[in-house]
Protein backbone atom coordinates (compact mmCIF):
# COMPACT_ATOMS: atom_id res chain seq x y z
CA UNK A 1 0.00 0.00 0.00
CA UNK A 2 2.98 2.32 0.82
CA UNK A 3 4.48 1.69 -2.51
CA UNK A 4 0.92 2.83 -4.30
CA UNK A 5 0.46 5.59 -1.99
CA UNK A 6 4.14 6.89 -2.84
CA UNK A 7 3.39 10.14 -4.45
CA UNK A 8 0.90 10.97 -1.85
CA UNK A 9 2.93 9.92 1.01
CA UNK A 10 6.84 9.79 0.33
CA UNK A 11 7.56 11.94 -3.29
CA UNK A 12 8.79 15.78 -3.27
CA UNK A 13 5.03 16.65 -3.64
CA UNK A 14 3.68 14.54 -0.35
CA UNK A 15 0.41 15.76 0.99
CA UNK A 16 1.97 14.87 4.64
CA UNK A 17 2.96 17.85 6.88
CA UNK A 18 5.85 17.14 9.43
CA UNK A 19 6.77 19.20 11.92
CA UNK A 20 9.72 17.78 14.20
CA UNK A 21 8.96 16.29 17.30
CA UNK A 22 10.86 15.17 20.53
CA UNK A 23 10.13 14.30 24.02
CA UNK A 24 13.57 13.38 24.86
CA UNK A 25 15.48 10.65 25.48
CA UNK A 26 14.37 6.73 23.95
CA UNK A 27 10.92 7.79 22.99
CA UNK A 28 12.82 9.86 20.10
CA UNK A 29 12.75 6.59 18.44
CA UNK A 30 9.46 6.85 18.26
CA UNK A 31 9.99 10.00 15.43
CA UNK A 32 13.42 9.49 13.74
CA UNK A 33 11.48 9.39 9.90
CA UNK A 34 9.35 11.88 11.28
CA UNK A 35 12.10 14.18 12.60
CA UNK A 36 15.04 12.88 9.74
CA UNK A 37 12.30 12.97 6.76
CA UNK A 38 13.91 12.65 3.29
CA UNK A 39 12.98 10.27 0.44
CA UNK A 40 15.51 7.96 0.52
CA UNK A 41 14.71 6.79 4.15
CA UNK A 42 11.00 7.16 3.27
CA UNK A 43 11.84 4.58 0.77
CA UNK A 44 14.13 2.68 2.63
CA UNK A 45 11.77 2.75 6.00
CA UNK A 46 8.64 0.86 3.73
CA UNK A 47 11.22 -0.67 2.20
CA UNK A 48 12.62 -2.48 5.28
CA UNK A 49 8.99 -3.01 6.63
CA UNK A 50 8.19 -5.38 3.42
CA UNK A 51 11.39 -7.35 3.87
CA UNK A 52 10.79 -7.58 7.87
CA UNK A 53 7.28 -8.66 6.68
CA UNK A 54 8.01 -11.37 4.69
CA UNK A 55 11.19 -12.62 6.78
CA UNK A 56 8.23 -13.05 9.52
CA UNK A 57 5.83 -14.70 7.03
CA UNK A 58 8.23 -17.05 6.03
CA UNK A 59 8.90 -18.14 9.77
CA UNK A 60 12.29 -16.82 9.72
CA UNK A 61 12.60 -14.45 11.94
CA UNK A 62 14.08 -13.20 15.19
CA UNK A 63 13.75 -11.56 18.41
CA UNK A 64 15.72 -8.82 16.33
CA UNK A 65 13.95 -8.61 13.35
CA UNK A 66 10.47 -8.44 14.90
CA UNK A 67 11.54 -5.48 17.36
CA UNK A 68 12.77 -3.78 14.04
CA UNK A 69 9.32 -4.26 11.94
CA UNK A 70 7.64 -2.79 15.09
CA UNK A 71 10.37 0.62 15.64
CA UNK A 72 10.00 0.71 11.65
CA UNK A 73 6.23 0.39 11.61
CA UNK A 74 5.84 3.15 14.96
CA UNK A 75 8.07 5.59 13.06
CA UNK A 76 5.97 4.98 10.12
CA UNK A 77 2.78 5.72 11.78
CA UNK A 78 4.42 8.97 13.61
CA UNK A 79 5.25 10.25 10.19
CA UNK A 80 1.31 9.05 9.24
CA UNK A 81 -0.03 10.94 12.07
CA UNK A 82 -2.81 12.70 10.29
CA UNK A 83 -3.99 9.46 8.18
CA UNK A 84 -4.18 7.09 10.77
CA UNK A 85 -7.14 5.36 11.85
CA UNK A 86 -7.68 3.36 15.40
CA UNK A 87 -6.92 -0.02 12.98
CA UNK A 88 -2.93 1.50 12.92
CA UNK A 89 -2.57 2.10 16.51
CA UNK A 90 -3.72 -1.72 17.24
CA UNK A 91 -1.48 -2.66 14.86
CA UNK A 92 1.55 -1.13 16.85
CA UNK A 93 0.61 -2.71 19.72
CA UNK A 94 -0.07 -6.60 17.92
CA UNK A 95 3.29 -5.93 16.44
CA UNK A 96 5.12 -5.43 20.00
CA UNK A 97 4.01 -8.41 21.48
CA UNK A 98 5.06 -9.77 17.75
CA UNK A 99 8.00 -9.13 19.21
CA UNK A 100 7.72 -11.69 21.74
CA UNK A 101 6.90 -14.72 19.18
CA UNK A 102 9.74 -17.36 18.83
CA UNK A 103 9.81 -19.81 15.61
CA UNK A 104 12.56 -21.62 16.23
CA UNK A 105 13.48 -24.18 19.19
CA UNK A 106 16.69 -24.25 21.15
CA UNK A 107 18.62 -27.03 21.69
CA UNK A 108 19.23 -25.80 25.42
CA UNK A 109 15.95 -26.60 27.25
CA UNK A 110 16.22 -23.47 30.06
CA UNK A 111 16.26 -21.42 27.18
CA UNK A 112 13.49 -23.57 25.58
CA UNK A 113 11.30 -22.81 28.41
CA UNK A 114 11.90 -19.27 28.74
CA UNK A 115 10.84 -18.69 24.84
CA UNK A 116 7.47 -20.94 25.11
CA UNK A 117 6.80 -18.27 28.10
CA UNK A 118 7.65 -15.74 26.37
CA UNK A 119 5.67 -16.69 23.25
CA UNK A 120 2.88 -17.69 25.70
CA UNK A 121 2.68 -14.35 27.28
CA UNK A 122 2.84 -12.11 23.77
CA UNK A 123 -0.48 -14.52 22.48
CA UNK A 124 -2.18 -13.70 25.62
CA UNK A 125 -0.88 -9.90 25.29
CA UNK A 126 -2.59 -9.92 21.99
CA UNK A 127 -5.57 -11.26 22.59
CA UNK A 128 -5.92 -9.47 25.52
CA UNK A 129 -5.16 -5.99 23.78
CA UNK A 130 -8.17 -6.76 21.16
CA UNK A 131 -10.29 -7.33 24.04
CA UNK A 132 -9.75 -4.00 25.78
CA UNK A 133 -9.93 -1.86 22.11
CA UNK A 134 -13.03 -3.27 21.96
CA UNK A 135 -14.40 -2.65 25.79
CA UNK A 136 -12.66 0.88 25.69
CA UNK A 137 -14.22 1.17 22.73
CA UNK A 138 -17.86 0.65 24.68
CA UNK A 139 -16.69 2.51 27.66
CA UNK A 140 -16.59 5.64 25.06
CA UNK A 141 -19.70 4.77 23.77
CA UNK A 142 -21.72 5.14 27.52
CA UNK A 143 -20.33 8.81 27.46
CA UNK A 144 -21.76 9.62 24.42
CA UNK A 145 -25.82 10.44 24.23
CA UNK A 146 -26.64 9.52 20.54
CA UNK A 147 -24.86 6.31 21.35
CA UNK A 148 -27.68 5.63 24.43
CA UNK A 149 -30.87 6.83 22.53
CA UNK A 150 -29.84 4.59 19.44
CA UNK A 151 -29.26 7.74 17.01
CA UNK A 152 -25.69 7.36 16.44
CA UNK A 153 -25.38 4.77 13.27
CA UNK A 154 -28.23 6.94 11.89
CA UNK A 155 -26.06 10.15 12.25
CA UNK A 156 -22.88 8.99 10.96
CA UNK A 157 -24.68 7.48 7.38
CA UNK A 158 -25.72 11.06 7.15
CA UNK A 159 -22.20 12.24 6.66
CA UNK A 160 -20.68 11.28 2.88
CA UNK A 161 -17.47 10.08 4.76
CA UNK A 162 -18.47 7.31 6.19
CA UNK A 163 -21.07 6.37 4.00
CA UNK A 164 -23.08 5.53 0.30
CA UNK A 165 -26.18 6.16 -0.87
CA UNK A 166 -28.07 2.81 0.23
CA UNK A 167 -26.70 3.28 3.24
CA UNK A 168 -28.22 6.85 3.58
CA UNK A 169 -31.36 5.61 2.92
CA UNK A 170 -32.18 2.83 5.87
CA UNK A 171 -34.93 3.60 8.01
CA UNK A 172 -34.11 4.40 11.31
CA UNK A 173 -35.39 1.76 13.09
CA UNK A 174 -32.91 -0.68 11.37
CA UNK A 175 -29.96 2.06 12.45
CA UNK A 176 -30.90 2.04 15.81
CA UNK A 177 -30.75 -2.05 15.86
CA UNK A 178 -27.71 -1.24 14.33
CA UNK A 179 -26.67 0.86 16.77
CA UNK A 180 -27.52 -1.20 19.96
CA UNK A 181 -26.08 -4.26 18.23
CA UNK A 182 -22.34 -2.81 17.51
CA UNK A 183 -22.78 -1.17 21.29
CA UNK A 184 -23.37 -4.57 22.88
CA UNK A 185 -21.14 -6.23 20.59
CA UNK A 186 -18.37 -4.20 22.03
CA UNK A 187 -18.97 -4.54 26.13
CA UNK A 188 -19.64 -8.35 26.09
CA UNK A 189 -16.66 -9.13 23.13
CA UNK A 190 -14.18 -9.17 26.18
CA UNK A 191 -16.27 -11.48 28.36
CA UNK A 192 -17.85 -13.55 25.91
CA UNK A 193 -14.83 -14.38 23.23
CA UNK A 194 -13.49 -16.72 25.37
CA UNK A 195 -16.22 -19.66 25.54
CA UNK A 196 -16.53 -21.76 22.83
CA UNK A 197 -20.28 -21.79 22.76
CA UNK A 198 -20.40 -18.06 22.20
CA UNK A 199 -17.16 -17.78 19.86
CA UNK A 200 -18.43 -18.44 16.58
CA UNK A 201 -21.55 -15.93 16.39
CA UNK A 202 -19.34 -13.43 17.73
CA UNK A 203 -16.80 -13.71 14.98
CA UNK A 204 -19.52 -14.16 12.31
CA UNK A 205 -20.79 -10.53 13.62
CA UNK A 206 -17.85 -9.09 14.15
CA UNK A 207 -16.63 -10.03 10.46
CA UNK A 208 -19.89 -8.80 9.34
CA UNK A 209 -19.68 -5.04 11.01
CA UNK A 210 -15.97 -5.14 9.64
CA UNK A 211 -17.04 -5.89 6.13
CA UNK A 212 -19.90 -3.02 6.00
CA UNK A 213 -17.05 -1.10 7.66
CA UNK A 214 -14.60 -2.22 4.94
CA UNK A 215 -16.47 -1.49 1.89
CA UNK A 216 -19.71 0.26 2.67
CA UNK A 217 -17.96 2.56 4.77
CA UNK A 218 -14.85 3.07 2.80
CA UNK A 219 -12.55 2.39 5.62
CA UNK A 220 -11.05 -0.38 4.37
CA UNK A 221 -7.86 -0.37 6.40
CA UNK A 222 -9.60 -0.31 9.65
CA UNK A 223 -12.11 -2.89 8.72
CA UNK A 224 -9.75 -5.48 7.70
CA UNK A 225 -6.80 -4.94 10.43
CA UNK A 226 -10.00 -5.74 13.19
CA UNK A 227 -10.75 -8.82 10.87
CA UNK A 228 -7.16 -10.60 10.59
CA UNK A 229 -6.92 -10.21 14.61
CA UNK A 230 -9.93 -12.60 14.91
CA UNK A 231 -7.91 -15.35 12.95
CA UNK A 232 -5.86 -15.53 16.86
CA UNK A 233 -9.18 -16.37 18.68
CA UNK A 234 -9.54 -18.94 16.25
CA UNK A 235 -6.67 -20.60 14.96
CA UNK A 236 -4.42 -20.65 18.59
CA UNK A 237 -7.72 -21.68 20.17
CA UNK A 238 -6.31 -24.64 22.18
CA UNK A 239 -8.22 -25.32 25.46
CA UNK A 240 -6.48 -27.37 28.10
CA UNK A 241 -9.12 -30.03 27.78
CA UNK A 242 -8.02 -30.26 24.02
CA UNK A 243 -4.23 -30.19 24.22
CA UNK A 244 -4.86 -33.71 27.17
CA UNK A 245 -7.22 -34.78 23.71
CA UNK A 246 -4.41 -34.23 21.45
CA UNK A 247 -1.74 -36.20 23.70
CA UNK A 248 -3.57 -38.95 24.59
CA UNK A 249 -4.48 -39.38 20.64
CA UNK A 250 -0.77 -39.02 19.99
CA UNK A 251 0.50 -41.65 22.60
CA UNK B 1 14.15 -25.74 34.32
CA UNK B 2 12.80 -26.52 37.42
CA UNK B 3 9.24 -26.17 38.21
CA UNK B 4 10.05 -23.41 41.33
CA UNK B 5 11.90 -21.24 38.08
CA UNK B 6 8.74 -21.34 35.75
CA UNK B 7 6.76 -20.32 37.96
CA UNK B 8 9.25 -17.40 38.80
CA UNK B 9 8.72 -16.49 35.53
CA UNK B 10 5.33 -17.25 34.82
CA UNK B 11 4.49 -14.60 37.37
CA UNK B 12 7.30 -12.07 36.64
CA UNK B 13 5.39 -12.38 32.72
CA UNK B 14 1.69 -12.05 34.81
CA UNK B 15 3.15 -8.92 36.48
CA UNK B 16 4.14 -7.58 33.10
CA UNK B 17 1.16 -7.87 31.61
CA UNK B 18 -0.59 -7.05 34.30
CA UNK B 19 1.23 -3.60 34.78
CA UNK B 20 1.14 -2.98 31.23
CA UNK B 21 -2.55 -3.13 30.18
CA UNK B 22 -3.84 -1.57 33.92
CA UNK B 23 -1.29 1.53 32.17
CA UNK B 24 -2.86 1.16 28.63
CA UNK B 25 -6.42 1.03 30.34
CA UNK B 26 -5.43 4.16 32.42
CA UNK B 27 -4.43 6.13 29.00
CA UNK B 28 -6.89 5.30 26.89
CA UNK B 29 -9.88 5.40 28.95
CA UNK B 30 -12.58 8.01 29.45
CA UNK B 31 -12.61 7.37 32.82
CA UNK B 32 -9.22 7.90 34.46
CA UNK B 33 -8.10 6.23 37.59
CA UNK B 34 -6.23 8.91 39.96
CA UNK B 35 -4.08 11.65 39.23
CA UNK B 36 -0.35 10.01 39.90
CA UNK B 37 -1.75 6.71 37.96
CA UNK B 38 -2.73 9.10 34.58
CA UNK B 39 0.98 10.57 34.85
CA UNK B 40 2.86 7.80 34.96
CA UNK B 41 0.36 5.68 31.95
CA UNK B 42 0.74 9.12 30.29
CA UNK B 43 4.84 8.41 30.74
CA UNK B 44 4.90 4.80 29.86
CA UNK B 45 1.88 4.78 26.48
CA UNK B 46 3.48 7.74 24.71
CA UNK B 47 4.31 6.87 22.13
CA UNK B 48 5.42 3.34 22.00
CA UNK B 49 1.90 2.21 23.29
CA UNK B 50 -0.35 4.98 22.38
CA UNK B 51 -3.74 4.10 21.23
CA UNK B 52 -7.27 6.03 21.20
CA UNK B 53 -10.41 3.79 20.88
CA UNK B 54 -12.87 6.90 20.36
CA UNK B 55 -14.29 5.63 17.50
CA UNK B 56 -17.23 7.60 16.58
CA UNK B 57 -17.54 9.26 19.75
CA UNK B 58 -18.68 11.79 19.85
CA UNK B 59 -20.75 10.97 16.58
CA UNK B 60 -19.97 13.04 14.02
CA UNK B 61 -23.12 15.25 12.76
CA UNK B 62 -21.05 18.05 10.60
CA UNK B 63 -20.17 17.69 7.02
CA UNK B 64 -17.23 19.10 5.70
CA UNK B 65 -16.46 20.04 2.74
CA UNK B 66 -12.95 21.93 1.01
CA UNK B 67 -13.72 23.90 -1.65
CA UNK B 68 -10.32 25.56 -3.84
CA UNK B 69 -10.38 27.53 -6.89
CA UNK B 70 -7.58 28.92 -8.72
CA UNK B 71 -7.14 32.16 -10.18
CA UNK B 72 -4.72 35.10 -11.12
CA UNK B 73 -6.05 37.34 -9.23
CA UNK B 74 -9.02 39.13 -10.72
CA UNK B 75 -10.32 36.28 -12.85
CA UNK B 76 -11.27 33.10 -10.90
CA UNK B 77 -11.94 29.56 -12.69
CA UNK B 78 -15.33 27.61 -10.91
CA UNK B 79 -14.88 26.16 -7.26
CA UNK B 80 -14.25 22.55 -7.18
CA UNK B 81 -15.10 20.46 -4.05
CA UNK B 82 -11.81 18.25 -2.62
CA UNK B 83 -13.64 16.31 -0.25
CA UNK B 84 -16.54 15.24 -2.10
CA UNK B 85 -13.90 14.04 -5.47
CA UNK B 86 -11.55 12.60 -3.31
CA UNK B 87 -14.78 10.24 -2.00
CA UNK B 88 -15.90 9.68 -5.31
CA UNK B 89 -12.63 8.48 -6.54
CA UNK B 90 -12.53 6.43 -3.18
CA UNK B 91 -15.75 4.67 -3.61
CA UNK B 92 -15.04 3.68 -7.20
CA UNK B 93 -11.76 1.42 -5.66
CA UNK B 94 -12.50 0.67 -2.14
CA UNK B 95 -8.75 -1.63 -1.59
CA UNK B 96 -6.52 0.62 -4.11
CA UNK B 97 -8.57 4.24 -3.82
CA UNK B 98 -8.11 7.07 -2.08
CA UNK B 99 -8.61 6.21 1.90
CA UNK B 100 -5.27 7.84 2.88
CA UNK B 101 -6.04 11.15 0.72
CA UNK B 102 -9.63 11.16 2.22
CA UNK B 103 -8.53 10.66 6.17
CA UNK B 104 -5.61 13.32 5.51
CA UNK B 105 -7.92 16.11 4.38
CA UNK B 106 -11.01 15.01 6.65
CA UNK B 107 -8.91 14.71 9.64
CA UNK B 108 -7.38 17.96 8.94
CA UNK B 109 -10.48 19.90 8.26
CA UNK B 110 -11.49 18.21 11.53
CA UNK B 111 -8.77 19.54 13.80
CA UNK B 112 -8.78 22.91 11.75
CA UNK B 113 -12.73 23.63 12.30
CA UNK B 114 -12.01 22.80 16.21
CA UNK B 115 -9.59 25.50 16.56
CA UNK B 116 -11.21 28.42 14.19
CA UNK B 117 -14.26 27.62 16.21
CA UNK B 118 -17.81 27.59 15.48
CA UNK B 119 -18.36 31.41 13.17
CA UNK B 120 -17.87 32.67 9.68
CA UNK B 121 -15.03 34.20 9.06
CA UNK B 122 -13.12 35.91 6.01
CA UNK B 123 -9.19 34.99 6.61
CA UNK B 124 -7.17 37.62 4.25
CA UNK B 125 -4.40 36.32 6.08
CA UNK B 126 -3.33 32.86 6.74
CA UNK B 127 -4.16 31.64 10.29
CA UNK B 128 -1.00 31.34 12.07
CA UNK B 129 -2.47 27.52 13.07
CA UNK B 130 -0.77 23.76 12.75
CA UNK B 131 -4.42 22.56 11.79
CA UNK B 132 -4.16 25.00 9.22
CA UNK B 133 -0.84 24.41 8.29
CA UNK B 134 -1.63 20.51 7.64
CA UNK B 135 -4.70 21.45 5.38
CA UNK B 136 -2.99 24.21 3.15
CA UNK B 137 -0.03 21.40 2.41
CA UNK B 138 -2.65 18.77 1.70
CA UNK B 139 -4.36 20.80 -0.32
CA UNK B 140 -1.12 22.78 -2.32
CA UNK B 141 0.16 18.92 -3.07
CA UNK B 142 -3.08 17.56 -4.17
CA UNK B 143 -3.50 20.28 -6.99
CA UNK B 144 0.21 19.96 -7.61
CA UNK B 145 -0.12 16.03 -8.01
CA UNK B 146 -3.35 15.71 -9.40
CA UNK B 147 -4.03 19.12 -11.33
CA UNK B 148 -1.06 20.00 -12.37
CA UNK B 149 -0.89 23.22 -10.69
CA UNK B 150 2.59 25.35 -11.23
CA UNK B 151 4.59 27.51 -8.90
CA UNK B 152 3.20 31.28 -8.24
CA UNK B 153 -0.33 30.08 -9.32
CA UNK B 154 -2.65 32.25 -6.98
CA UNK B 155 -5.93 30.10 -5.53
CA UNK B 156 -8.82 30.51 -2.50
CA UNK B 157 -9.79 28.20 0.08
CA UNK B 158 -12.88 27.16 1.86
CA UNK B 159 -13.98 25.18 4.35
CA UNK B 160 -18.01 24.36 4.72
CA UNK B 161 -19.22 22.99 7.88
CA UNK B 162 -22.81 21.69 7.35
CA UNK B 163 -24.72 20.40 10.28
CA UNK B 164 -28.82 20.15 10.33
CA UNK B 165 -28.55 23.09 12.21
CA UNK B 166 -25.93 25.31 11.03
CA UNK B 167 -23.98 26.27 8.18
CA UNK B 168 -20.49 27.36 8.87
CA UNK B 169 -18.17 28.99 6.42
CA UNK B 170 -14.62 29.29 6.27
CA UNK B 171 -13.12 31.26 3.45
CA UNK B 172 -9.44 31.85 2.90
CA UNK B 173 -7.57 34.22 0.55
CA UNK B 174 -4.64 35.29 -0.98
CA UNK B 175 -2.70 32.25 -1.22
CA UNK B 176 -0.48 31.03 -3.54
CA UNK B 177 1.84 28.44 -4.43
CA UNK B 178 5.59 28.85 -3.58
Amino acid sequence: MYFYHYRTLFSVKKMICTEPRSLGGIKDLAFELNNHYSIPLGIACFTGLAVLAIIGLCKKSNYVTNLLLWLLMLNMNSYLYSTLTAGDYLLNQLLFFNIFFSVKQNSNPTLNDLKNALHNMALAGIKLQICLAYFLAALFKLTDASWLNGSAVHQIFQIQEYSNSSLQLLPLWICMVLTYLTFAYQLVFPALIWFRRFKIGMLAFGITQHLIIAFAMGLFSFGIMMMICYILFLKYDYSLADRAEENRTRI
Amino acid sequence: MPVTGKRIIAVALFLFLAGHFLLVFNYASPFKIGKPLSSASNRYCYPFFHQQWTVFVPTPTRQFDLYIRNGNGTSWQLWMNVTKTLIKKNRKSIIMGKETEVLLVTNAINYLVYDLGDTNHVYEQKPDLPSFKVLEHAARNYFRNYRCWKEGKQYEMAVVAKSPEKTTYYYFKNLSLK
